[in-house]
């Protein structure tokens, strides 16, 4: 086969994302043959499964500590660099206090932020990763409503 | 640590094989959408291999990954739909809002009784306000979902309860709401996010500012869907 | 506590810690950041290049941009430049892979806003192959840290781990996001379209990463 025609061929716009989708997978099924290892070493690590339902009313998502007084005990990275380790995982809200002396099933609803485990690595720990698809969100929908907003237009 | 050891390999093959099969579905596929959704299927199979690590961290990383992906969708979605409106000879030059604006209603000879959506003509600005309510109660990512389903649902019905809106009021609307959520972005990070590493003695307040923040950015900009109705 | 690290990049200078995210600065990471900042800055106070396109058998038409055209086309490139400079300077490998993301957007943002059919087609593969290489960089950092239990770059230097398929699948998905930016771009004859300085940054912010994540890949 004459290599130019190949050339001309790959040149194609809409062949390139075929031509990676297949490359792809023909790195992935690696992955079947040596399978990757896990580290039981992890950094911010669950309980067991179904270990707190019925003990804790924050079930699953218990971490210790309490609201204002003492910080969980989390494993993070660096914690010399993190003087609030803890704190905001044990912090809740009045109303979210109230309900939770209710229920024991406080920690299943969404009505824990903010305050807890999630919130304090997405605004603390990871707060820059937050930034950033913040900001990947506000971009696309620039984006979006530009191209959406200006249609009218002609060249 | 046990459970997640043992189903993490198996998790991961799931993802792999998934995505294996969408990336070939792709390799072969000729259709410009059929493309698009299948991408979509290769970012849920990301979401799998993320979710196998099994740990807190693990859960707070789906969060970024959800979003680039959905992000990077809504922008390559809007660009297919200039790209094949471009396609088309002999294109006029529509108006804002022209798909959406209602067109004759189509004329049917019997008399047929169209039960009326009482909730979206007398309840429509209660069930939004209720909605946005909570939203604020619970903050964060979440609330701003909810608080947007609340205005989504106020547009919604004020677009089906045919309220006249010019396209230049939406424009005006848009760009301003728009703003607000930017803003809302910055005030999140010079006071949200550095006030964490600068005043760490007054973290709650901090606290609350980042997730009230977070919650009108999200909320506002999501609410924003709903006015593609008119 | 020490985070020297012996790298290729150079002389380690300090870093800027935000809590487990920790932003490093070496010899190699401080040039690129400047670069990338100067370029930004260039970008910012050029106006966009006109074009005369001279026909045969008819009046020569001057190609100009709009400015509400200009504006959206230099914001996006401003955001990438900023992006660009900051990944330079990230320790994280879901930071970083986070960033090249925006990048990705950020390239589509610029090549999107032309309003031109073959310019809309090629933006639009370009985000197709963007979205598919999420897979294996957001994947590809989360088997790192399934592996090695941790995703910052300073500890992942301190021990040596065997990474290799990881490492691949990583750097399959940096070329997917940024590293295919410039073939789409110059497959757009964004050369030919007008407004020129906006599309360079695409093309520089292409480079850098790439460089960037062979120092990451060598590294850790």
């Amino acid at each position: 086969m004459d290599i130019g025609r190949l050339w001309n061929y790959i040149s194609r716009p809409e062949i390139v994302p075929r031509l990676f989708a297949l490359f792809l997978c023909i790195i992935m099924i690696v992955e079947f043959f040596v399978p990757t290892t896990y580290n039981e070493d992890q950094l911010y690590p669950k309980y067991p499964p179904q270990s707190q339902v019925l003990k804790s009313s924050l079930a699953p998502y218990d971490r210790g500590g309490e609201p204002l007084k003492t910080p969980a005990d989390i494993k993070t990275q660096y914690p010399q660099f993190e003087p609030l380790r803890g704190r905001i995982t044990a912090y809740l809200t009045p109303p979210a206090i109230w309900i939770s002396h209710k229920t024991l099933y406080f920690g299943t609803t969404i009505v824990s932020t903010p305050g807890g485990i999630l919130d304090e690595i997405l605004y603390y720990t990871r707060g820059l990763d937050t930034i950033l698809e913040s900001l990947t969100l506000l971009v696309s929908f620039m984006i979006f409503s530009w191209l959406y907003l200006h249609r009218e237009r002609v060249e | 640590m046990d459970v997640v050891q043992h189903m993490f390999n198996p998790t991961v093959f799931v993802g792999f094989v998934v995505g294996i099969l969408s990336l070939l579905a792709i390799a072969y596929q000729r259709s410009d959408i059929h493309t698009l959704i299948l991408t979509d299927v290769v970012e849920c199979a990301m979401l799998v291999i993320i979710a196998a690590v099994g740990t807190d961290l693990a859960e707070a990383l789906i969060l970024p990954g959800l979003v680039v992906g959905l992000a990077e969708f809504l922008a390559v979605s809007e660009i297919l739909i200039q790209k094949n409106k471009l396609k088309k000879k002999g294109r006029k030059i529509t108006k804002l809002f022209e798909e959406f604006l209602a067109v004759e209603e189509p004329k049917i000879d019997r008399d047929i009784d169209h039960p009326k959506m009482e909730i979206l003509y007398s309840a429509s600005r209660f069930i939004s306000l209720l909605l946005v309510i909570y939203g604020a109660f619970l903050t964060g990512f979440t609330g701003g979902a909810v608080m947007s389903l609340g205005l989504l649902f106020y547009l919604l019905a004020q677009g089906i309860t045919s309220k006249g809106i010019s396209s230049e009021d939406i424009k005006d609307f848009w760009e301003a709401i728009v703003g607000f959520s930017g803003i809302m972005w910055a005030l999140w990070i010079i006071l949200g996010f550095v006030g964490f590493y600068l005043f760490p003695d007054h973290y709650v307040i901090f606290l609350l500012i980042a997730g009230g923040a977070l919650a009108l950015k999200v909320g506002s900009k999501l609410g924003l869907i709903g006015d593609l109705k008119f | 506590m020490s985070l020297n690290i012996t790298s290729i990049a150079g002389k380690f200078y300090g870093y800027i810690p935000f809590g487990d995210i920790v932003l490093y600065v070496t010899e190699f990471s401080a040039i690129s950041f400047i670069v990338a900042i100067f370029f930004t800055l260039v970008v910012y106070f050029t106006k966009p290049e006109k074009q005369l396109e001279s026909q045969i058998g008819g009046f020569d038409t001057l190609n100009y941009v709009s400015l509400e055209e200009l504006k959206i086309r230099r914001l996006m490139a401003i955001l990438c430049g900023i992006c660009t400079a900051f990944a330079m300077l990230t320790g994280d490998l879901f930071n970083y892979a986070l960033f090249l993301a925006l990048i990705g957007i950020t390239n589509i943002g610029i090549v999107a806003a032309v309003k031109k059919e073959w310019v809309l087609n090629a933006a639009y593969y370009y985000g197709l192959i963007a979205m598919i290489s999420t897979l294996p960089l957001f994947g590809g950092a989360a088997l790192i840290l399934a592996k090695t239990g941790t995703l910052s770059i300073l500890e992942l230097a301190k021990k040596p781990y065997d990474l290799l398929f990881q490492k691949i699948l990583y750097a399959a998905g940096v070329v997917g996001e940024t590293g295919v930016a410039p073939f789409y771009a110059a497959k757009a004859e964004m050369f030919r379209a007008p407004g020129a300085p906006y599309i360079l940054m695409i093309h520089l912010s292409s480079l850098l990463i790439v460089i960037r994540t062979a120092e990451i890949l060598l590294t850790i």
